[in-house]
């Protein structure tokens, strides 16, 4: 990639450079015009507005323009004299096979989340019960949420290991299996070999958000449920859950949508192989632009992720919004 | 119950070794246990010699006439884990010092503005938070390459500020709400500038937010693996990310090594977790999620 040709605005450099400098000064213009509050309220957001406008909506006006133009990925610093083209999107919907990605990513997401939550809830519930050690063991128990994707994936990648990993080691000793299965580097048993870690690292998040909610729910409501007889699923289906899940329901949007996005544990896992079968759309996207340099085809792709994720947000947002604002 | 209730000190002594408070420490034994199981195994791995690892039979503890801690040993001398180590240490410094600063003023002028602008911030904080990494790093690329920042860490700083940024100023904002507004007008009647009434006043009651969102903005800096590996080409740059995917290799991994790089990369996380934990609970519960 030369990288002399400086074809896009040094301005954006030289704003780039200037946007962690003057938060200060802006802090303290902010302070001047204190007395007209909105107005205050937006120097504020200044920063945030910057930094998004430079790092986030450049870049997507960027991938647009990608994807709709005939270039390669050698010459992408002159992406605005290339010719316009509807190319890389027939590529992408004919050529690609980008039903089955789209499909993978869903299938991921959902046995990814559902197995998480349920994992997070139990956990939670247990840990909202008073008993010695809860604290230690509550916080053993989060540690796989810091656990960085890189790290979760080396870890996963021994224990899952076909000949000498400690889980075939596990499933045959108690008769599970009969011979060791080589997880990740079979096409029909990889997507479960990247569920699994993407699992580990993310249920430690229902467990922390739910906990935080159970705290909320009135001792007094159990007390009274008890008295009028009432057993532990009964109590929990009238008192906890109706108290719980409208957090219940935000995380696990939130966190559905974290492992929509996943991407360094699944590459550090598998790289979306054996033959694509663990290529969610975001792995893809790298695979197409790093792996194929096919530039038009990645942000084709990126697009339609995009586009996927508007509108996912678009439809469960004003439930969200009622929930957070 | 009543002879238990009518000499509460007993009833305290009693209720703690009741045959259910043990049943529960039991359970939570082995969801702990569970839980924590990757990062032992990864432990016993990295002090386990190549020779013992590959072996039919693992056993679950170690086997004390083998311990070595050669992959320590290595890890350091053949390679430049300690230059990786300040490099991650750097970025995540960087940008977690930028993203705290412009998500506390964001999310505190979210948190006072009139409610008019906040549906759609609200919706772009989502948007930005969701949209996969990959979508942003491929034009990053070519925008920092075309202005030279690739292969230097300031493009790593800057790209993981802006990730960490949409979901720390909405998680700032749930703090600040909980926050009357009443306190900073009291104060600047007081005497106080607006500065001083949010630095004196409102700052110090914002604290375990404020921690809440440092660990966050941490984690997410210190596990980036993808930035990492896009935006820096040269093996100094490197951070521990980085570094510890070059020891998963096709001709044959080095298992100890990847495990002892693997848990060295994820103690100081842990260190910080197991300190800023307790806030991160109290946090969620007082303002970022409502329940």
């Amino acid at each position: 990639m030369p990288t002399g040709a400086a074809t896009l605005p040094r301005a954006y450099f030289l704003r780039l450079m200037h946007l962690g400098v003057p938060v200060s000064s802006i802090a303290q213009r902010a302070v001047k015009f204190s007395r007209s509050k909105p107005f205050m309220g937006y120097v504020f957001l200044l920063p945030a507005i910057l930094l998004a406008l430079l790092l986030f909506v450049y870049p997507i006006y960027l991938v647009t323009s990608i994807s709709l133009r005939d270039i390669d990925v050698v010459s992408l610093s002159r992406l605005e004299s290339a010719p316009l083209t509807q190319e890389n999107y027939v590529q992408m919907i004919i050529g690609a096979d980008i039903g089955t990605t789209i499909w993978r990513s869903v299938l991921y997401m959902v046995g990814v989340s559902v197995p998480s939550f349920l994992i997070g809830l139990g956990a939670a519930l247990l840990f909202n019960k008073k008993f010695r050690g809860n604290r230690l063991l509550r916080t053993l128990t989060l540690i796989p949420w810091a656990v960085p994707g890189v790290v979760a994936g080396a870890a996963f990648l021994w224990m899952l290991d076909g000949s000498y990993g400690i889980i075939n080691y596990a499933l045959a000793s108690v008769g599970l299996i009969t011979e060791y299965v080589p997880w990740l580097s079979r096409p029909e048993t990889a997507l479960i070999g990247v569920i699994v870690p993407t699992v580990w690292t993310q249920f430690p998040f229902y467990t922390l958000v739910l906990l935080a909610s159970l705290q909320n729910v009135p001792v007094e409501l159990y007390e009274a449920a008890g008295m009028d007889g009432a057993n532990a699923f009964q109590r929990f289906r009238h008192i906890t859950w109706p108290a719980i899940r409208s957090s219940a329901s935000l995380a696990l949007l939130l966190g559905a949508l974290t492992a929509f996005r996943e991407f360094d544990l699944i590459y550090s896992l598998t790289r979306g192989g054996p033959i694509g079968a663990t290529e969610t759309l975001a792995v893809r996207i790298y695979n197409e632009f790093f792996v194929y340099f096919d530039g038009g085809v990645a942000g084709a792709i990126a697009i339609l992720t995009m586009i996927a994720c508007a509108l996912g947000v678009g439809v469960l947002y004003p439930y969200v919004k009622k929930e957070f604002f | 119950m009543i002879p238990t209730l009518a000499y509460p000190g007993i009833r305290r002594q009693r209720r703690r070794w009741q045959p259910k408070s043990i049943v529960l420490l039991g359970a939570a034994i082995v969801v702990a246990a569970m839980a924590i199981f990757p990062l032992y195994w990864m432990f016993l791995t990295s002090v386990t010699p190549m020779g013992a690892l590959l072996t039919k039979q693992p056993t679950l503890f170690p086997q004390l006439e083998l311990l070595s801690i050669d992959a320590y040993v290595s890890a350091f001398t053949d390679k430049d884990v300690l230059r990786w180590f300040g490099n991650s240490v750097m970025v995540t410094v960087g940008s977690s010092a930028l993203a705290m600063v412009v998500s506390l003023m964001a999310g505190y002028s979210l948190s006072r503005l009139p409610s008019r602008g906040q549906g759609a911030t609200g919706y772009a904080l989502l948007l930005t938070r969701i949209i996969p990494g990959t979508v942003l790093v491929l034009p990053l690329f070519i925008m920092f390459n075309s202005i030279g920042l690739t292969d230097g860490l300031l493009a790593l700083v800057l790209a993981n500020a802006t990730i960490i940024v949409p979901f720390a100023a909405w998680l700032m904002k749930g703090f600040f709400d909980g926050i009357p507004y009443e306190l900073e007008e009291a104060a600047m009647i007081d005497g106080c500038s607006r500065f001083q009434a949010v630095c004196k006043i409102v700052l110090p009651l914002t604290a375990p937010g404020l921690a809440a969102t440092a660990l966050y903005a941490t984690m997410t800096a210190w596990g980036d693996f993808l930035f990492a590996r896009t935006l820096i080409d040269s093996t100094d740059l490197w951070t521990l990310t980085v570094g510890l995917s070059t020891f998963m290799n096709e001709n044959g991994t080095d298992w100890s090594g990847l495990m002892a790089v693997g848990l060295l990369s994820v103690l100081p996380l842990v260190v910080l977790f197991f300190v800023l934990q307790p806030f991160f609970v109290g946090g969620l519960a007082s303002g970022g999620v409502k329940g």
